[in-house]
C-alpha cells in the first residue's frame, strides 16, 4: 500500500505560512538566533485554552490544524510527533523552581507539561481523537523515525489517515546552553533555529497530494559506500532516479561539507542540492521543514526561482547525517 | 499481505530487584520487594517517600559495566540490560542480521542535567557541559547503541509511563514489515529529583510501601531500572539456535485523549487498548491466562484500569497482578520490565504476585495474585502499560 502526503504545514523562521517563501525566497538570518513566524493561534484556539497552552504546544496544534485544512480533514484518525527537545519552556520552568525551591512548594503545571509526549497528548485532547499516538525524542532523527512510524501505520491499514509533525522550541535558556556547544550563525554552523512542520498522510492518492512518500530509511554507522549504496537501493527498490538532493548540511564550511559534497557526487548530483538549515535553521526535526519544502517542490512541479535552477523534479531525495553517524534518508516521488 | 510473526528470545533486566533475571525471580520468590529507604537519590525527600532503587551507586554500576561513572545513570542501566540481551545473540549472527536498537524513557539524563542547572542558574556560562550533554532521551540510546554495534535504526520513544511497551510494539511492526531482522527493545530509566518532586507535586506518591489494586491506595512509589528484549522471527530463531521465549502475539496503542495526566474514570484508553490487543492477537478475554497490571497505585490509574478490566473480563478473570508492588514504577522501563515478567512466565509458567493486598479497589471485583506461582500453564500474558498525555498500551504476548 502506498504512502500519500495529502496535507502539509510548516510553521517556520521563514515566511512558510503562505507562499511568500515561495515567491520571495529567504530571509538570511541576522545573528546567530531565527525565530519561528508563527499564526494567530486565536483563529483556531479559544483564549480559555490558548491561555493553558505553552508556545511549543501552539506551534504543535497551529501547524496540525493548518496541515489537517490543507487535506481537507477534519479529524485526525492517529498522532505522531518527532521532538528532539520536547517542551523545553516548561521543563526549564520546572527545573528552576525546583532549584530555587530547594524541592518544595512545587507547582505540578510545568512538570504535567514536560514530557516529551506533551505535544502529542495535547494534539490528542485538541481534537478528541483516541487512534495510535506516539512520540520520538531521539536528536537529529526524531522527525525521521516518527514519520517511518507513520507510514508503516499507512502499510499496515490501520487508519486511512495519520497526521504526523516534526517540532522544536528554541528558548533562551536552550539557546544559551546549546550556543557553547555549537558555533551558530558562522561557518561552521547555521543560525539557531526551530519548527513545527506537520503532515497528513494517506493511503489515497488524489489530485491533491503533495508527492508520494515513497521510503524512509535510517541507519547507523558505515563509510561513504554504505551510504551511497543504501541511497542507490532505496531509489532503485522505488523505481526512480533522483533528480533533486536535498541535504542537511549546517553551515557553508565544517568537517560535514566534504561528506556532504562526496554523497552527491556518488549519487551524480553535484549541484543539484539545496541544504535546508541555511534556510531554516539547525534544530533537531529541521527534517520536517525540509520534507515540506521538497513536497511542495514536487506539487509545484518546479525548484524555487531564487534557487537559480530551472527543474520539474518528479523525485527527490533527502539526506541527513547526525552526529554520530546516524543517516536518514526521505524518498519523494511525484505522484 | 502474509504477516510474519515476531517472537522474544532473549531478555535484559536491572531493577531495584536485581542486576539480571536469576536475581530478579528469586525476589519474587522470596516475596522481596524493591521498595526501600533512599540510599543513592540526593533529595531533600529522601527519608519522607520509600523508593525503588537499582541498590547500586553510579560508580559500582559503572565497574560492573566497565563504563565511565560520570556519564548518567541512565545510561549505565541501560547498557547493562541491553547488552544481557544482546549477549544472548551468538556474535557469528550479528553479521548476518539487519539489527535495531529501539529504547524508551521519559527524562534521558535528566539526573546530570538536574545537578548542572544548580551551576547554570548562578551563572549562565558555568556547570559542567559534560553533564548537559547527557540531557535529550536520545543519548542514552545513541551511547547504548554505539557500544553494541547496531548498524540499523536506532531510535527513542518517548510517551511517559508506555514508552518501552511502544518500544517493544514498533520493533514487532518493523520485523514484520520486512524491514529488519532483529530488534532490541525496551527502555530505561533512572530516578531524579525532577520525577520524584514531579509526581510529588500531583500528590500521587505514596509516603509507604504502595499497595495497587488495593481500596487503601493512596500513590504510587517510584523505581528505576532498565530492561530489553530481543525480537526477532520464529525463522531467524531456529537458524541461529535461539530459544523462543513466546511469540509476540498482538498490540494496540491509543490515547484516552481526556486529561493531560489522569485517565478517564471508566478508562476508555486502557479499555481500548485492551480490546484493541486481544483482536489484534485473534485472542478473545477468556484466552488470557495473566494480565501484568499497569497498576501504579494511585487511586485514578487503579480505578480507571480496574474499571476497563472489568468491563472486559468480569466475571471470568484471569490471575493477575501488579508487579509495581515489587519494583515501583520505573516509568519509561516499566513497559519493558514487564514484558520480561510477561515472557518469563509463559516460558516457565510462572505467575507474579502483588506484594499486599487486603479489599478491592471500591466497586470492584478484582482481587490480584498474593503469592508467586510456579508449574502453571500459562499460554497468553496480556500486559498493560498507560502514562501521561493519555498514552495507552496494551501488549499480548503467547506461547509458541
Amino acid at each position: 500500500m502506498s504512502t500519500y502526503i495529502k496535507g502539509a504545514a510548516c510553521i517556520s523562521t521563514q515566511a512558510t505560512l503562505d507562499e511568500s517563501l515561495f515567491l520571495h525566497g529567504p530571509a538570511s538570518a541576522q545573528s546567530d538566533r531565527m525565530r519561528c513566524i508563527e499564526p494567530d493561534y486565536s483563529q483556531w484556539v479559544d483564549s480559555k485554552q490558548i491561555r493553558r497552552m505553552s508556545r511549543v504546544i501552539k506551534m504543535g496544534v497551529g501547524a496540525s490544524i493548518m496541515a489537517l485544512q490543507d487535506a481537507g480533514l477534519e479529524q485526525p484518525e492517529a498522532i505522531i510527533a518527532g521532538t528532539s527537545l520536547g517542551c523545553l519552556e516548561d521543563t526549564g520552568s520546572f527545573l528552576t523552581k525546583l532549584v530555587a525551591n530547594k524541592e518544595e512548594f512545587l507547582n505540578p503545571t510545568a512538570f504535567i507539561h514536560s514530557t516529551h509526549n506533551t505535544i502529542a497528548g495535547q494534539i490528542a485532547l485538541f481534537f478528541g481523537c483516541r487512534g495510535y499516538n506516539s512520540t520520538y525524542a531521539h536528536r537529529g532523527t526524531s522527525f525521521e523515525a516518527a514519520l517511518l512510524d507513520a507510514q508503516l501505520l499507512i502499510e499496515e491499514a490501520r487508519y486511512n489517515n495519520v497526521l504526523i509533525g516534526g517540532i522544536d522550541e528554541l528558548t533562551d535558556t536552550s539557546f544559551a546552553i546549546l550556543q557553547r556547544f555549537h558555533a551558530f550563525g558562522t561557518a561552521k554552523c547555521s543560525a539557531a533555529g526551530e519548527g513545527s512542520g506537520y503532515f497528513v498522510l494517506t493511503n489515497e492518492k488524489d489530485d491533491h497530494a503533495y508527492a508520494e512518500l515513497a521510503a524512509v530509511d535510517l541507519f547507523s554507522g558505515g563509510d561513504m559506500q554504505r551510504i551511497v549504496g543504501r541511497a542507490k537501493s532505496l531509489l532503485e527498490q522505488h523505481n526512480c532516479t533522483a533528480d533533486w538532493l536535498i541535504t542537511g548540511a549546517s553551515g557553508e564550511q565544517n568537517e560535514e561539507t566534504e561528506h556532504y559534497t562526496h554523497f552527491a557526487e556518488g549519487l551524480g548530483l553535484s549541484g543539484k542540492s539545496t541544504s535546508y538549515k541555511s534556510i531554516c535553521g539547525e534544530y533537531g526535526t529541521s527534517a520536517a521543514f525540509a520534507t515540506w519544502l521538497a513536497a511542495n517542490m514536487i506539487k509545484r512541479g518546479a525548484l524555487p526561482h531564487w534557487l537559480g535552477i530551472a527543474a520539474d523534479p518528479k523525485c527527490i531525495l533527502l539526506y541527513h547525517r547526525q552526529k554520530n553517524n546516524h543517516h536518514t534518508l526521505i524518498l519523494l516521488k511525484a505522484c | 499481505m502474509q504477516q510474519q510473526s515476531v517472537c522474544i528470545t532473549g531478555v535484559g533486566i536491572i531493577s531495584s530487584l536485581g542486576t539480571d533475571l536469576k536475581e530478579t525471580i528469586s525476589s519474587f520468590e522470596e516475596h522481596r520487594s524493591g521498595i526501600a529507604e533512599r540510599r543513592y537519590l540526593q533529595t531533600r525527600h529522601g527519608s519522607t517517600f520509600p523508593l525503588a532503587e537499582v541498590k547500586y551507586s553510579n560508580e559500582e554500576l559503572a565497574t560492573r559495566s566497565g563504563l565511565d561513572p560520570r556519564l548518567s545513570r541512565t545510561i549505565l542501566l541501560s547498557y547493562i540490560a541491553a547488552k544481557q540481551a544482546l549477549d544472548t545473540v551468538p556474535v557469528a549472527a550479528l553479521p548476518q542480521l539487519r539489527i535495531g536498537f529501539i529504547s524508551g524513557n521519559t527524562v534521558g539524563g535528566m539526573d546530570l542535567t538536574e545537578s548542572y542547572f544548580e551551576d547554570f542558574l548562578q551563572d549562565p556560562q558555568s556547570g559542567d557541559l559534560r553533564k548537559v550533554m547527557n540531557h535529550d532521551c536520545g543519548k542514552p540510546t545513541d551511547f547504548v547503541a554505539e557500544k553494541l554495534g547496531i548498524g540499523e535504526l536506532v531510535t527513542t520513544i518517548s510517551t511517559a509511563c508506555s514508552s518501552s511497551a511502544n518500544a517493544i510494539m514498533l520493533g514487532s511492526r518493523l520485523i514484520k514489515s520486512g524491514r529488519l531482522d532483529m530488534v532490541i527493545a525496551g527502555g530505561v530509566d533512572a530516578l531524579t529529583k525532577f520525577t520524584l518532586n514531579g509526581f510529588n507535586s500531583l500528590m500521587i506518591v505514596d509516603t509507604e510501601q504502595c499497595r495497587p489494586l488495593d481500596s487503601s491506595r493512596v500513590g504510587l512509589n517510584l523505581g528505576e531500572g532498565a530492561a530489553y528484549v530481543v525480537l526477532t522471527t520464529p525463522g531467524i530463531a531456529q537458524l541461529y539456535g535461539l530459544t523462543t521465549w513466546c511469540k509476540v502475539a498482538g498490540y494496540c496503542n491509543t490515547n484516552d485523549s481526556h486529561h493531560q495526566t489522569a485517565l478517564s474514570d471508566d478508562g476508555i484508553g486502557p479499555y481500548l487498548a485492551m480490546t484493541g490487543a486481544l483482536k489484534d492477537s485473534g485472542l478473545t478475554p477468556s484466552d488470557i491466562s495473566y494480565i501484568n497490571m499497569h497498576g501504579t497505585g494511585t487511586q485514578n490509574n487503579d480505578s480507571a484500569e480496574g474499571r476497563a478490566v472489568e468491563r472486559i473480563f468480569h466475571p471470568h478473570f484471569p490471575m493477575l497482578s501488579s508487579t509495581k508492588s515489587f519494583t515501583g514504577h520505573t516509568l519509561g522501563a516499566s513497559g519493558s520490565v514487564e514484558a520480561v515478567f510477561s515472557a518469563y512466565a509463559i516460558k516457565e509458567g510462572v505467575v507474579y504476585p502483588n506484594f499486599k493486598f487486603n479489599e478491592p479497589v471500591e466497586g470492584l471485583s478484582i482481587r490480584p495474585e498474593t503469592a508467586f506461582k510456579r508449574n502453571l500453564s500459562i499460554n497468553h500474558v496480556l500486559s498493560n502499560s498507560f502514562g501521561f498525555g493519555g498514552n495507552c498500551t496494551a501488549l499480548v504476548f503467547s506461547k509458541v
